[in-house]
């Protein structure tokens, strides 16, 4: 699909703006639509040289948004970056005069997301193999880094207390769901303390992991960051909707939980205990429906209408589904 | 056969029609349709249905006052009947959405 007339003339506009009249842009591509932004890859052409690059500009604001703002998401990004972390490098920031909303530019990394090619594709058997040692690789460096090092993330909601930022917002979207409030009361009730707050990618699973044949090469889509316990982001790795026709194998439907636990722990030397995986696991499950509400609450409301928002709303039953029966004890 | 092209042929017509497009998208496109086959399939079900008319399975006012009593913990003491009643509705619910979600426990419809 490509992206309308204006949006490729604004997009060189802003290239020019930063590399020179000679520059121009070519091979514009809308790849998706995601839940918080809109992504176009396109080629920047100087001279003999050509760049794949990305940019990302967001298609969701709001109040009580549970994204960080693009400002922000390019500040980390270029910190976790400089670190050395497996990140697509950041390129440049739009300002009001590129009017290309807010958002970012950032190099083209080659590989695949599409969850059904990761998870099934004989092709990606070696990098399988690896995927659930690697991913603790990942978060243990990830967790590592100093959280004075993004100051900005320390105010964030999710960050003071991530169960009341939930709260908070699906109480203002107003649509009673008595699962999410089973859900919301159990977690107020049986939250474990938090010794120590790491840098959280917030959104690490499947689907956000750029993965060649060979294993995992970039972790995309900061959004979610916050700062909170290491154990929220491997409960959510671990989460049921991440699971793709595996529901057994709660590592993004490729492994069970047991090599991956063990390997963040030898990266860490912090020992992970299955109830707090437990925990935050249900934690998961609850911001995963509360994120739905969200979307449909959006189509309802005309602010971003489309097909996949309008199955949000519907899928949100299922997420409950897990909820319930991870309540009840039955899926752990 | 009856000459009469009830709700679900109107559906199953359109959800043809959406194969037949996708066959020749880009995978935009291609995605957006399954999607729309996946909505189109929800739909069937439900009239289909017995349990559900597509309308929300619980009334809306019991819904609010169940989660205002959870919230406030008056139902703490009522913790495992207030889940299997919610599990109720919402197997309910996901029988329409996507049956093959529930576990075998809940699986027959």
């Amino acid at each position: 699909m490509t992206a309308d007339q204006a949006t490729i003339e604004n997009l060189s506009n802003a290239l020019r703006r930063r590399f020179g009249q000679g520059a121009r842009v070519e091979n514009v591509r809308a790849p998706s639509v995601g839940a918080s932004s809109s992504t176009l890859i396109f080629e920047l052409v100087d001279g003999a040289s050509r760049r794949m690059l990305v940019s990302r500009t967001e298609t969701y604001t709001d109040r009580n948004s549970p994204f960080l703002s693009a400002s922000d998401q390019f500040a980390l990004v270029f910190e976790v970056f400089r670190s050395g972390f497996p990140v697509p490098e950041p390129v440049f920031q739009y300002d009001p005069d590129d009017e290309m909303g807010d958002g970012y530019v950032s190099v083209f990394v080659e590989g695949v997301t599409l969850p059904k090619t990761i998870v099934h594709s004989p092709a990606f058997a070696g990098a399988r193999s690896l995927f659930a040692v690697q991913c603790a690789e990942l978060l243990a460096t990830l967790h590592r880094l100093s959280p004075s090092n993004f100051p900005y993330l320390g105010e964030r909601s999710d960050s003071i207390d991530p169960i009341a930022a939930q709260r908070d917002r699906y109480m203002g979207y107003g649509v009673p769901r008595p699962a999410i409030d089973l859900g919301l009361r159990w977690l107020e009730k049986n939250h474990p303390p938090v010794s120590r707050k790491s840098l959280l990618h917030g959104d690490f699973r499947v689907g956000n992991l750029m993965v060649s044949e060979r294993g995992i090469i970039a972790v995309l889509d900061w959004e979610c960051s916050h700062l909170g316990s290491p154990s929220e982001d491997i409960g959510w790795l671990c989460n049921r909707a991440w699971r793709f026709g595996n529901p057994g194998m709660p590592v993004g439907g490729i492994d069970k939980a047991g090599p991956l636990l063990a390997a963040y722990e030898r990266f860490t030397g912090t020992h992970v205990d299955d109830d707090e995986i437990r925990y935050w696991t249900i934690f998961g499950l609850v911001r995963w429906a509360i994120l739905n509400v969200m979307q449909a609450k959006g189509h309802l409301e005309g602010n971003r209408r489309g097909l996949v928002y309008a199955a949000c709303g519907r899928n949100t039953s299922l997420i409950e589904y897990d909820i319930l029966m991870s309540l009840k004890g039955v899926y752990l | 056969m009856t000459e009469f092209v009830d709700s679900l042929e109107l559906l199953r017509t359109v959800q043809e029609f959406l194969q037949r497009i996708a066959a020749t998208s880009d995978a935009k496109s291609r995605f957006e349709a399954q999607v729309a086959t996946y909505l189109l399939d929800m739909v069937m079900r439900e009239l289909r249905g017995h349990e559900s008319t597509g309308a929300d399975v619980d009334d809306a006012q019991d819904v609010a006052r169940l989660c205002a009593e959870i919230r406030s913990g008056s139902r703490d003491a009522l913790w495992n009947e207030t889940v299997e009643e919610v599990l109720t509705s919402t197997v309910l619910r996901v029988r329409i959405v996507r049956p093959d979600h529930l576990s075998a426990e809940h699986g027959d419809a």
